[in-house]
């Protein structure tokens, strides 16, 4: 065997080793959420018998339905919101050529290396001054804007030529007519990934909306898996029906991968992954 | 009225160097000016800060009575054909054309008739549904000038739009060019490297170097008296001859003298008051070759060029070497003998200190 061939051989062995690392979990929250309740610490893996029951219990039993309604529905709000700032603060940050914008960029840029834990007592304390905690306009209020979006959109707007600004601007185009007919129909692939990485952020977000939302009817997925695992824990949780919810609220994500499942790889290989 | 007046403008990127040095001109309206220098010189820069692209560092620039230093671009009235073409990547040939008509709120009839008609000229019809990314660079280029036209400005720039066409094209579009200047009744700054479209097309040409103007003048007068040796040399293609030499009075005549040959100079006597240092210049296509040893140039043939239907011998002189344009008769050997003859009266002579024609300067 060539060392050519060795070195493949390698490669494609860690690959499966790590993707079963990264696949068990979920094969087994899969395995257990098809079981009798009797048999979850039984120590076999597979089940006996297969009770898919456990699924439709689930929109019967819990809140689950709900839960997913809330997240998508303010994740896309939140989407909206976020895009539209970014694109006018990245213009901006973009194109402006006077000293102070770029020191106010930096300054941006700074408060994104806060960790994130440090604006939840004044971002708490300010909503409930204006008294919408526990709500999901509140939610929203405080999502409005993300720094990582401005950040990633001011990049690929760098990237625009700027002779090409420059023609539009010969053309008559003011600056809305250059963002929309110029700088977002450029970096409309820089846009469609935000708007995945968005989604994706928004609807696993978990330690802030915890804080802020309290009462079920509000609950995203996220929270209310959680109370699921709570709820029951005083008399015997119910494993099987918590994670077939686990299932459940994977599934917006399976589907977001298999319809663009080659744009978020190609996002995230630019975001994590210097070109 | 679309003139163009410059005043003292100087443009500075970094803080060292004046990229345009204190540049003043008056172009007239309808005027077609041709800017030609060598690469780096500014000429792109100057165009940029008419059009209001760049900042300018000091000094001011008219378009009509109005001093349009801030005034935006889009409403001075001028369209530019950027060098590096800056067409919209992601609209279809003709949506680039129609994107500026839009804006102006041209009709929509109006708009592709205009549009229809740059494309016959420029014959880019078969490419409007294109894309930019699917276009060779020559015919993105036409498409920047298209992008252009349809908009009938007041003022063109255009910076070396034809650049990157192949000879024929070329020859074909420097004509629609010159049409179009007679016909659209606007002022024209034409950037280009190539002489001829500097000759034919330009009423005036403006010779650049380092950021400040060299010479400006219609084709006769900078063919005809060039201000000093590059300008000679950069106007002149194939390059001027350049000897060392002497001047002589004999019967209130003044000759230039290259090794014994005498040629004819219409210069006035007063240049020899101060008995300056010179050297001749003599263009390719005012030497010829001759049997006759008397009054001519020993050369030896180094190689032969043939263009189209004319011959360049380059010739070694000494330890220089030197060109020879004529018809194409016969041909040459290398290292064959011959002499070289210059026509009279066809001399430039430059001052060897400063480098300038002795003709232009009193
Ligand atoms: N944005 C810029 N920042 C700094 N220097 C610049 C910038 N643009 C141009 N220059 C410099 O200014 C000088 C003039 O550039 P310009 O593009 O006007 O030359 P040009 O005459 O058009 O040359 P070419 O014939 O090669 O197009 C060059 O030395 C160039 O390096
Ligand atoms: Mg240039």
């Amino acid at each position: 065997m060539s060392l050519a061939k060795l070195k493949t051989g390698i490669h494609y062995a860690m690959l499966i080793l790590l993707s079963v690392l990264m696949v068990f979990p979920f094969l087994w929250m899969f395995l257990i959420s098809i079981k009798p309740k009797s048999e979850v610490y039984s120590g076999s893996l597979l089940p006996s018998t297969f009770h898919f029951e456990n699924y439709i219990r689930v929109f019967t039993e819990t809140k689950m339905l709900l839960y997913l309604w809330n997240s998508i529905s303010v994740s896309l709000i939140v989407i909206v919101f976020q895009i539209f700032t970014a694109i006018f603060a990245a213009y901006v940050f973009a194109t402006a050529q006077k000293r102070w914008v770029r020191y106010c960029f930096v300054l941006i840029l700074a408060t994104y290396m806060l960790p994130s834990a440090v604006t939840y007592i004044p971002s708490f304390i300010l909503l409930s001054k204006a008294n919408l905690l526990d709500t999901h306009i509140g939610y929203i209020l405080s999502e409005l804007i993300s720094i990582f979006a401005v950040f990633f959109l001011r990049q690929s707007f760098a990237q625009v030529p700027k002779d090409v600004v420059h023609a539009a601007k010969l053309d008559g185009a003011g600056h809305l007519r250059l963002i929309f007919t110029v700088y977002i129909p450029y970096c409309k692939n820089a846009i469609a990934s935000l708007v995945l990485i968005t989604f994706i952020y928004s609807y696993n977000n978990y330690m802030w909306p915890s804080l802020l939302i309290k009462s079920e009817e509000n609950m995203f997925v996220t929270i209310g898996l959680r109370r699921l695992f709570m709820s029951q824990a005083g008399y015997g949780m119910d494993f099987p029906l918590a994670m077939a919810a686990c299932a459940i609220s994977l599934a917006p994500m399976l589907i977001l991968l298999a319809i663009a499942s080659k744009r978020i790889i190609h996002s995230m290989a630019n975001l994590y992954v210097n070109k | 009225m679309s003139s163009i007046m410059l005043k003292s403008l100087s443009k500075q990127y970094t803080n060292d160097k004046y990229t345009l040095d204190d540049i003043s001109l008056e172009i007239k309206d309808k005027e077609f000016l041709v800017l030609l220098g060598p690469s780096g010189c500014g000429k792109s820069t100057l165009l940029r800060m008419i059009a209001g692209i760049e900042e300018i560092t000091q000094g001011d620039v008219y378009i009509g009575d109005v001093c349009v230093n801030e005034v935006e671009p889009k409403d001075r009235g001028v369209a530019m054909v950027f060098q590096n073409y800056a067409l919209y990547p992601h609209m279809t040939v003709f949506e680039n054309m129609a994107y500026g008509l839009k804006i102006k709120k041209i009709k929509k009839a109006e708009r592709e008739k205009r549009i229809k008609a740059a494309a016959d000229i420029l014959q880019i019809d078969p490419l409007l549904k294109r894309f930019p990314s699917q276009l060779s660079g020559g015919q993105k280029q036409r498409v920047a000038i298209g992008r252009a036209i349809v908009k009938e400005p007041k003022v063109f720039l255009m910076d070396e739009p034809l650049s990157n066409l192949d000879a024929k094209l070329r020859n074909e579009m420097r004509i629609e060019i010159k049409k179009l200047h007679e016909r659209l009744d606007s002022t024209f700054i034409y950037v280009t490297h190539d002489q001829v479209e500097a000759v034919t097309l330009g009423d005036r040409i403006a010779i650049m170097a380092e950021g400040k103007f060299r010479q400006i003048g219609t084709p006769m007068e900078i063919i005809d008296c060039p201000v000093d040796m590059f300008v000679a040399n950069f106007i002149s293609s194939p390059p001027i001859n350049y000897m060392d030499a002497s001047l002589i009075q004999r019967d209130n005549q003044v000759y230039v003298e290259v090794d014994g040959v005498l040629l004819e100079t219409n210069l006035p006597l007063e240049v020899m008051e101060q008995a300056p240092e010179i050297v001749a210049g003599i263009r390719p296509e005012h030497c010829f070759l001759t049997e006759d040893s008397e009054d001519a140039l020993a050369m030896e043939v180094l190689f032969t060029e043939i263009i189209g239907t004319d011959v360049l011998v380059h010739l070694k002189y000494k330890t220089s070497s030197f060109i020879v344009k004529k018809s194409f008769t016969q041909t040459y050997a290398k290292g064959q003998k011959v002499n070289a003859g210059i026509s009279a009266n066809h001399v430039h002579v430059f001052d060897r200190q400063t480098q300038k024609n002795l003709r232009c300067r009193p």
